[in-house]
């Protein structure tokens, strides 16, 4: 009596125990878990996702730029030379050489200093102190060459250094001229300029810059005075470089006393940058920047020309390429952000409908309880809200997880740029609105759910259930494709980057889900006339065959999910793979290979660059071709370099490039060897290149070429053939004219490949690689939005997996009574387990065969209207991802027996006594 | 307890169709009854009469197709969701056939009650502990329903009821999982409410209850048979006669329609058989822990088991049944004792293969995507003898009723008819020892009778069928009968004499 008799008063044990409730049904839990981490999956993944594409766009904008170019650059003066003794124009025009170290520079240097001070994220500033071109001759030597006088900050670190030492007196020359000259260090060369000459000593030699076949982001604001503008310009004089100390005493003794100065200010981030970052500095810059333009203020009014000014001259100049990557970025994302929105928007639909599915679970598996409390009289909302508090427990903890595996997906799928601490805390943002969200939509159905026992309607709806809902989701599918091939593929808004539309995102769900719907309804009737021939099978295929036949409506759904999920992870690979097949080709095809360098035709082929290389020259619409109205392109290649250096692929025609090169150096005959590409009659017997007519013999007609474009056909010939000719018919130069072009081309790995041309003392005037064609944004786009695909793919892929083993494990603990029976009647454990193994790989197999079927012909439907580059051959190449195929077959065949083993393990673990004695 | 209407309740031309996959099913057809209060009223009729249906729109958990409920004055057809809510929180008390399914499975006995007093109690409701002494159960207050015996999962619901003391007590089949002495205890209970003045409807198979309900209404087929009112305060307005006419079909095959297969034995070969002992248990303990409880489930139990013999095993809920079933079957390691097969003392006897120890269990344990006939050759199949076991299989069908369902899944087919499906398939290898758990509780007196049959004829075979049952009407049935109490074997009773193999 004594413990009864607070029976009234206590709290109701319902309420007292939801919060933790379902932690002692971990189904239950899982489930309601598993909704709240995919929402928390697809909603936190957009910003992380945006994000490190962001970060991924910008430091590809800022490699190009250079940490130097983002950051500040205060220049000023330089614009006439002028005679130093004429006060009117020296009069307030700046900073002038003779004037360092002196109160006005340490003063400029110091404002500037503490205007940019606050600014996070910019670097120790470099100064630059351009001086004039000057003549520099040694006694009893050759003519005088020129030389421009430069000092910059740290300049010894960035030069190869022949010989001398850096902190020695005197001028660090160039190779080139201190050979030219003859000058050793310690040698004493004489600087003349206006009839003023002025000894200077030699206190080492570097090696010329011109020579690096790319400027350091050291050098890059100085490139227009190390390599020529123009494919034919004179070099420009190459530097003679010294302390600030030496060029002050130099210049002014020569006759000049002003020069350019400039301050750069370099961005320096402990993590790499990302684009909030960036934001924020180009906001600080625009402070500056506007203060800097003021003439009112301090800051103006040090680097103002107040007085005298010509043209702006002596004005102070900023610049900062900032202003102009961050909106190009912004261009980039906004191409993207729409579908991978989109993309985000449907996984949170996919999301929201698991949450839903856990809230009539939460009350299915919970039957009797509701059933109980129905018939108590207990109303749905309680019910509703009962169940709310016992979903905050698993969601919040899911949320969790989903955040943690959109930021481990992001990071390692995703694209290669950081995330941004903004991005992570709206990441978690959206992650944590999802959680009241998840937990009203579960409390919601829930309701519904137990509202649903008393009505008799609810015995109708099972007909609808059976009706086959693919036939909707196909015809969205059939709208989204239509679509597509009716040119609706790639978004290109005016003034935009070019994006993948919605259809091209949309049409593979749509199509994928309801083929694999119907293919999974279609398994059952024939895996059931099975059944009737299964009586001489064996007793685990047996087992196995029952199982799956009479799989009930739940493993149909998730064997469906689980199509789909796989169906979009390899849709995405292929489309990916194939873009990227189709990109590499074409890149490789229009840059002839991997690298490709310009240089002057009587250059010979550098003999240092230790990668196979072939020089070529293109003659462009340069042949006739008899038949043919319109000239042909004319590529003019070294048949004994050509096939170990340019980019080939068996399938551009009937023989090999061995075999081709092989018959193009045999040009000594009357009849010189050709291969045409884009053309397709082999009769051609002479190609005219000018004035003069060449015979020719084609010895293979090729669909694709090196070098080739799909505009006009292309003609391979040996250049020592035109060459001859050529001379014979009197025009010995006609390779020679500028505008044919020569180039290297190179084979292997891009950057030591531009590092060996870099130390080449071969002058190389421009470089293109493949992998620059390939990083072009439009492209670029397309892949991200793809990965982004790609990733939420596997994330509901390996939840799909996930969700059939546990549906494997649930229907064992089903089983578990008639299992320790068929024990009794002679069942082996080995029987059992491979019956195990066969049934859940069953299901992964069906899933994996339908959804690797439905991708591949899905993303060969919409290859071709996706084709990145359409003027450059080839066209788009159906690349399978038989790596992805591969590891995704064999992880699933893993998860088969790692999960049969361990529920036969769970099962032969139970204790049948205690089931035994629960079931009476 | 006052009453304002007439009748506790009344239904009038109540029709309640359901819809299903195989098509449209007409659960009750017409049903036009009226109940009076303070009595107790029995529903009574085959498996799939309606009487659940029936017991669901009483208590206002479903509503009719057609026609109108009345309980306690007030039109349920005619209330809104909320209001018919109402009725079911304070008026109506309703008590689940499977007693399991009268809790929420995470609070214990005196949380339910706690919860049944906090939702509506009663002005004059006693004390929680009270009501569990009354029904002597007082000891599991703190325990969770699965550690309750299905008897005292039934007397626990009961003590919900009593705690919120509706005017309508509405019971699905509240005995079938009780022995005579708890189910005679619950009537107890059943009477007091009702002098109190609650009206209370059960649908049952047993006989008890029927006799001492006030009126009995007989449902098959959704149609009201027959009404017997042992005063004038039922009505009963509908009989008609399609149930004859249902009863020619196979599915509704009654045991008296079935061949026998059941060999003639003389005597002198019983009682050759007889002696042959299988299974011994000398001594024999269990002990294990319910929450934190011991249980000392079997102690000292020392018995023979004779080939050839249908043996009985009766006691309460909780008095040790199962438990011994589960140590003869091998999924139970005694703590203490020993136990010899065929004079061979054995750790375990769950190495023995199914030709030589098939069980019965309560909880099924078919395999569900297998037919009726597959499950029952299953262990032929295993055995590597399912070609010569056909004639065998068909044999089994037909004694136990199945013929026509051989080619369904088990959840076509009603619970009696998987519970005879799981015999055929223990009894289809001929086994030495047959050990059932409780194979009849789902049949109706008919088929109770049908299995029964079976079973004798397969002792009269050589197999020793040992049944845990509750079911003292087929005490006749038995060669012996072993009473159990608190773990201990308390008597043998013999109601046959060996060798008379007359039938019941």
């Amino acid at each position: 009596m004594s413990k009864g008799s607070d029976t009234h008063s206590r709290s109701n044990p319902l309420w007292m125990k939801a919060p933790l409730l379902l932690l002692r049904f971990p189904g239950l839990f899982v489930s309601v878990a598993t909704g709240a981490l995919l929402l928390a999956l697809a909603t936190a993944s957009y910003p992380l996702f945006i994000s490190a594409a962001e970060s991924d766009a910008l430091a590809d904008s800022v490699r190009g730029a250079s940490r130097f170019g983002v950051g500040i650059t205060v220049t000023q003066g330089d614009s006439y030379i002028l005679d130093k003794h004429d006060p009117r124009v020296f009069f307030d025009r700046g900073p002038r050489v003779g004037e360092v170290g002196d109160p006005t520079w340490v003063a400029r240097s110091e404002i500037l200093e503490r205007h940019l001070d606050d600014i996070e994220n910019l670097g120790d500033p470099v100064m630059t102190i351009l001086g004039p071109t000057v003549t520099v001759t040694k006694t009893g030597h050759a003519a005088p060459l020129q030389v421009r006088l430069l000092s910059k900050t740290g300049w010894p670190e960035h030069v190869v250094q022949i010989e001398g030492d850096p902190e020695g007196e005197g001028i660090w020359m160039a190779d080139t001229i201190a050979d030219t000259l003859g000058a050793r260090v310690g040698d004493d060369v004489v600087f003349s300029s206006q009839g003023v000459e002025r000894s200077v000593k030699v206190a080492g030699i570097y090696r010329a810059l011109v020579k690096s076949a790319y400027a350091t982001p050291y050098w890059g604001s100085l490139i227009q005075q190390i390599y020529p503008q123009l494919l034919g310009d004179p070099e420009p004089p190459p530097f003679a470089l010294a302390s600030p100390e030496t060029l002050a005493d130099v210049a002014p003794a020569l006759g000049y006393g002003d020069a350019r100065f400039s301050w750069e200010y370099p961005i320096r981030t402990r993590e790499p940058l990302t684009l909030p970052v960036a934001r924020e500095l180009e906001k600080r810059f625009a402070v500056f920047q506007s203060d800097f333009g003021d003439a009112d203020s301090r800051l103006g009014r040090a680097f103002f020309c107040t007085s005298f000014c010509v043209n702006s001259a002596g004005v102070g100049q900023f610049n900062s390429l900032l202003s102009s990557i961050v909106p190009h970025v912004d261009e980039q994302i906004s191409a993207i952000k729409a579908p991978v929105d989109l993309l985000s928007t449907a996984g949170t639909i996919v999301a929201l409908t698991v949450i839903a599915s856990a809230g009539v679970f939460v009350i299915a598996r919970r039957r009797t309880e509701a059933a109980l409390l129905f018939a108590r009289g207990t109303s749905a909302a309680a019910v509703g809200f009962k169940t709310a508090i016992e979903s905050l427990l698993p969601v919040a903890l899911g949320t969790a997880a989903g955040f943690g595996l959109a930021y481990l997906i992001v990071a390692t799928l995703g694209p290669d740029g950081a995330i941004d601490v903004e991005a992570r805390d709206a990441g978690l943002r959206s992650a944590g609105f999802g959680i009241p969200v998840a937990v009203a939509l579960i409390s919601i159905v829930a309701t519904i759910s137990f509202l649903r026992q008393s009505e008799t309607a609810s015995s109708r709806l099972r007909g609808l259930v059976s009706l086959p809902w693919e036939i909707g989701v196909l015809a969205i599918a059939g709208f989204c494709l239509r679509s597509l091939l009716n040119g609706r593929a790639i978004v290109q808004e005016a003034g935009s980057v070019s994006r993948p539309s919605a259809y091209l995102l949309l049409f593979p769900i749509f199509f994928i889900g309801g083929f694999a719907g119907l293919a999974a309804r279609a398994m059952q009737p024939p895996l059931k006339r099975l059944v009737k021939g299964s009586r001489g099978f064996g007793d685990s295929a047996y087992l196995t065959l029952h199982r799956l036949a009479g799989a009930r409506r739940l493993a149909v759904v998730l064997v469906t999910a689980c199509a789909l999920a796989l169906g979009i992870l390899v849709y995405a690979q292929t489309v990916v793979s194939s873009l990227e097949t189709t990109v590499n080709a074409k890149s490789l095809l229009f840059v002839g290979s991997d690298v490709q360098a310009q240089i002057r035709y009587d250059q010979p082929a550098p003999a240092d660059v230790d990668f196979p290389l072939t020089k070529v020259t293109k003659l462009p619409s340069a042949g006739l071709l008899p038949g043919r109205d319109s000239p042909v392109d004319v590529l003019a290649i070294d048949p004994s370099s050509f096939a170990g250096a340019a980019y080939w692929s068996d399938s551009f025609a009937s023989k090999s490039l061995d075999d081709l090169a092989e018959r193009l150096g045999d040009s000594g005959g009357d009849r010189v060897p050709v291969v045409i590409a884009g053309w397709p009659d082999d009769a051609v017997d002479s190609l005219q290149i000018g004035h003069v007519t060449i015979p020719v013999e084609v010895v293979d007609l090729a669909r694709e070429f090196p070098g080739a474009t799909l505009e006009d056909p292309l003609v391979a010939i040996d250049v020592t053939a035109i060459e001859r000719f050529n001379e014979e018919a009197g025009f010995p130069d006609v390779l020679k004219d500028t505008s044919n072009g020569t180039e290297l081309w190179i084979k292997g790995p891009t950057r030591p490949i531009l590092d060996s041309l870099a130390a080449s003392e071969t002058t190389i005037f421009q470089t293109l690689t493949a992998l620059e064609v390939r990083t072009i944004p439009s492209i670029v786009t397309v892949t991200r939005t793809f990965g982004y695909l790609k990733s939420l793919g596997f994330g509901a892929g390996l939840l799909a997996i996930v969700a059939l083993v546990m549906y494997l494990q649930a229907r064992q603990r089903n089983r578990i009574v008639s299992f320790a029976l068929s024990r009794r009647m002679g069942l082996s454990n080995s029987k059992h387990r491979f019956s195990l193994v066969f049934e859940l790989g069953g299901m992964l197999l069906a899933a994996f065969a339908v959804a690797t079927a439905l991708a591949l012909l899905a993303a060969r439907l919409i290859l071709e209207e996706i084709e990145p580059l359409k003027r450059i051959p080839p066209n788009s190449l159906f690349e399978i991802p038989v790596e992805l195929l591969i590891g995704c077959g064999a992880l699933l065949a893993i998860v088969a027996i790692a999960g049969g083993i361990v529920t036969n393990r769970t099962a032969e673990r139970a204790n049948f006594a205690e089931v035994m004695r629960l079931a009476a | 307890m006052q009453h304002e209407s007439q009748f506790a309740v009344s239904c009038r031309q109540l029709v309640k169709t359901y819809w299903t996959d195989s098509g449209r099913v007409r659960a009750l057809e017409g049903i036009d009854i009226d109940l009076p209060w303070a009595a107790v009223s029995a529903l009574v009729g085959p498996s799939g009469s309606g009487k659940s249906s029936l017991l669901r729109l009483l208590a206002g958990m479903d509503r009719p197709t057609t026609g109108t409920v009345v309980v306690d004055g007030v039109d349920l057809t005619a209330l809104s969701s909320r209001r018919l809510r109402r009725i079911r929180d304070g008026v109506v008390g309703y008590i689940f056939q499977r007693p399991s399914d009268n809790f929420v499975s995470y609070l214990t006995v005196v949380e339910h009650l706690r919860l049944a007093s906090g939702r509506s109690p009663h002005p004059n409701a006693p004390e929680a502990d009270e009501i569990l002494e009354k029904l002597e159960i007082a000891h599991r207050r703190d325990h969770l329903p699965h550690e309750l015996s299905g008897g005292e999962q039934q007397r626990a619901a009961f003590a919900q009821v009593m705690m919120t003391g509706p005017r309508v007590v509405v019971a699905d089949e509240p005995t079938a999982e009780l022995d005579s002495a708890s189910g005679e205890a619950l009537l107890e209970v059943v009477r007091d409410l009702t002098r109190a003045g609650t009206a209370f409807v059960i649908a049952t198979h047993d006989p008890k209850v029927s006799r001492m309900a006030d009126t009995s209404i007989e449902i098959d087929h959704g149609l009201l048979k027959g009404a017997h009112a042992h005063d004038t305060k039922i009505h009963a307005s509908q009989t008609r006669d399609v149930v004859a006419a249902a009863r020619g079909s196979a599915l509704y095959m009654r045991p008296s329609a079935v061949r026998s297969s059941v060999p003639e034995v003389s005597p002198t070969q019983f009682a050759e058989r007889s002696r042959i002992q299988l299974l011994q248990l000398d001594g024999v303990t269990k002990t294990y822990t319910r929450g934190s409880e011991i249980v000392h489930a079997v102690e000292d139990v020392s018995l023979d088991l004779p080939s050839a013999h249908l043996l009985g095993l009766m006691g309460r809920s909780g008095s040790g049944k199962t438990t011994l079933l589960n140590l003869l079957a091998g999924w139970e390691s005694p703590d203490g004792g020993s136990i010899s097969w065929a004079g061979k003392e054995m750790e375990h006897t769950d190495n023995l293969p199914w030709s030589d120890v098939a069980v019965v269990p309560q909880k099924l344990g078919l395999i569900e995507e297998l037919s009726v006939r597959k499950n029952i050759e299953y262990p032929a199949r295993l055995d590597g003898r399912l070609d010569e076991m056909g004639e065998r299989v068909d044999e089994l069908l037909a004694e136990l009723g199945l013929e026509e369902l051989q080619d369904r899944v088990p959840l076509e087919t009603s619970v009696g008819q998987q519970q005879r499906t799981a015999l055929a398939r223990a009894l289809l290898l001929r086994p030495r020892l047959l050990l059932a758990d409780e194979p009849s509780g789902h049949q109706d007196a008919l088929w109770a009778r049908g299995v029964f049959r079976v079973l004798r004829a397969a002792a009269e075979e050589g197999t020793c069928c040992l049944v845990a049952t509750h079911n003292e009407e087929i005490a006749s049935y038995f060669d012996a009968i072993f009473h159990m109490a608190d773990g201990h074997l308390v008597d043998e009773v013999r109601p046959r004499e060996s060798g008379t193999l007359s039938r019941p």
